[in-house]
């Protein structure tokens, strides 16, 4: 019996990276939640914490900001990785995002598969 | 009939009127709605086999195989859908959408598309072109940019940042001025264009500003900070002395704040100096502290008590970012208060939060 696949929950208001990021991190053995705003994914992480996040920054509502911030906020899920995926790249933005907690930030347009590298990389690290 | 029944027959109308406009724009909406999903189940059985090309994961060619092999009439969403992936990933992901949309010959028909009368048309071809991200397409979309709908210019413009390619930079700063009575491209288009191109535009942003004119300059010295290329600095050193447009001086300081070296502390430090202009000054206190070389620390310390309140709150930034010698520089004149104590305690509270703690202990407490 091998282990349990990872869960990791996927929130961006495009439909079209949150599909591609779902498949491809599912075909990389996740178990992917997909949500489509920030509200939706503090209710996804914050009923059954998943190991890392992959957060959009600029959501409807909640931005991936927000997320975050309350993420490390609150003790069940301070221990959360979460992935900045956004395409607001400015060093002020990488800034605020490595600020509020992010453990690694991947601009827009993004490469799938270093995507998932990136996500390995941040278990990996995070043991 | 009476003046009441006019008035009568007049709010009728107008009613109607009304009534008449919302129904059309609602039919319009739900038509276009209808459109939408009918465009979109069309494209759903093949939305599987696109993910997996846009993943980068058909190294065989296989999923792109068997999403080309679809009828003309189901093609049309599912190339909308291709061309939407392909402005969301790059790499493998991006290359394997444009050859999908190549093998259906989407690149052929949009370079023909180019030539259209609609300009609705040549924009959105110019966009694909510039996803598609192919060198040779350069030499199209040149020619767009002094195309006589401002919009396709500015795609023309943005796409040519997209493929990239070192011949298009001097196109680029050459589309800033008007042609035939029509202006030329927004200097911020062009700016994000020549960002796109990397140190590739490096020669055309040399001769911008050497030679160029205000826009040009403006824009040169722009991407030069904003990229902070050290390979024009000396030009960027001349335009800041000699410039007669502040704009340009403003951002050759920030350049030469974000490219340079510690030989260009005495020269940004000159520019903070009474007499300048004010926001010329800002600019380059705050390219001080991007310098970050700690020599500057007397000049900005100085600066703490200018009467140009905003200036000297500048300053305490700029010293913050300087390492120890400009923090202990803040801690002496936040212990002797005043204004100036006052703004350089701020600038460490704010240096504290921003760094950490850790860094800042036994410093300004």
């Amino acid at each position: 019996m091998g282990s349990a696949p990872v869960r990791v929950v996927i929130a961006d208001d495009d439909p079209d990276i949150r599909d591609l990021v779902m498949y491809k991190l599912t075909q990389a053995g996740f178990d992917v939640v997909a949500v489509s705003d920030g509200a939706s994914a503090l209710a996804a992480i914050e009923s059954d914490p998943p190991r890392l996040a992959v957060l959009d920054v600029m959501m409807p509502g909640l931005s991936g900001v927000d997320v975050l911030r309350r993420l490390r906020e609150n003790d069940v899920t301070r221990e959360v990785r979460v992935v900045l995926l956004t395409a607001r790249i400015r060093d002020s933005d990488v800034d605020a995002g490595f600020e509020a907690g992010a453990d690694d930030y991947v601009a827009k347009p993004f490469s799938p598969r270093e995507l998932v590298h990136r996500v390995n990389s941040v278990l990996a690290r995070s043991g | 009939m009476n003046s009441v029944q006019l008035l009568v027959g007049s709010i009728l109308s107008m009613a109607a009127v009304s009534v008449l406009l919302v129904a059309v724009v609602a039919t319009s909406r739900i038509g276009r709605l209808v459109l939408d999903a009918s465009r979109q189940a069309a494209a759903a059985p093949y939305r599987g086999l696109l993910l997996t090309v846009a993943a980068g994961d058909d190294d065989s060619g296989a999923a792109a195989a068997q999403v080309s092999a679809v009828s003309d009439r189901a093609w049309s969403p599912v190339r909308d859908a291709a061309v939407a992936l392909l402005s969301k990933v790059r790499g493998e992901a991006a290359v394997h959408l444009v050859r999908l949309l190549d093998e259906r010959r989407e690149l052929d028909k949009a370079r023909a598309a180019l030539r259209s009368r609609s300009a609705v048309r040549r924009a959105r071809n110019a966009h694909l072109l510039g996803l598609a991200g192919r060198d040779q397409d350069v030499d199209v979309l040149i020619p767009l940019l002094a195309d006589r709908s401002s919009e396709v210019r500015m795609v023309a413009a943005r796409s040519l940042g997209l493929v990239g390619a070192d011949r298009a930079a001097g196109a680029l700063i050459g589309a800033l001025a008007p042609v035939r009575r029509r202006p030329g491209i927004p200097t911020a288009v062009a700016a994000e264009a020549l960002l796109g191109l990397g140190v590739r535009a490096l020669p055309a942003i040399r001769e911008a500003l050497t030679t160029g004119e205000i826009d040009q300059r403006v824009v040169a010295a722009m991407v030069a900070a904003d990229g902070a290329y050290s390979g024009v600095l000396p030009q960027l050193r001349d335009r800041l002395v000699n410039d007669q447009e502040l704009d340009v001086r403003m951002f050759a300081a920030r350049a030469v704040g974000a490219a340079g070296s510690r030989d260009d502390m005495a020269v940004l430090a000159t520019h903070t100096a009474d007499g300048q202009p004010a926001e010329l000054r800002r600019t380059a206190v705050a390219a001080l502290g991007e310098l970050g070389d700690p020599s500057a620390g007397t000049v900005l310390v100085q600066l703490l008590a200018d009467p140009d309140i905003r200036l000297a709150q500048l300053a305490a930034e700029a010293l913050a970012r300087l390492g120890h010698t400009g923090l202990d520089l803040l801690s002496v004149v936040a212990l002797a208060g005043g204004r100036s104590g006052r703004i350089a305690a701020v600038a460490l509270s704010m240096a504290r939060l921003r760094d950490g703690a850790e860094l800042y202990s036994g410093v300004g407490s």
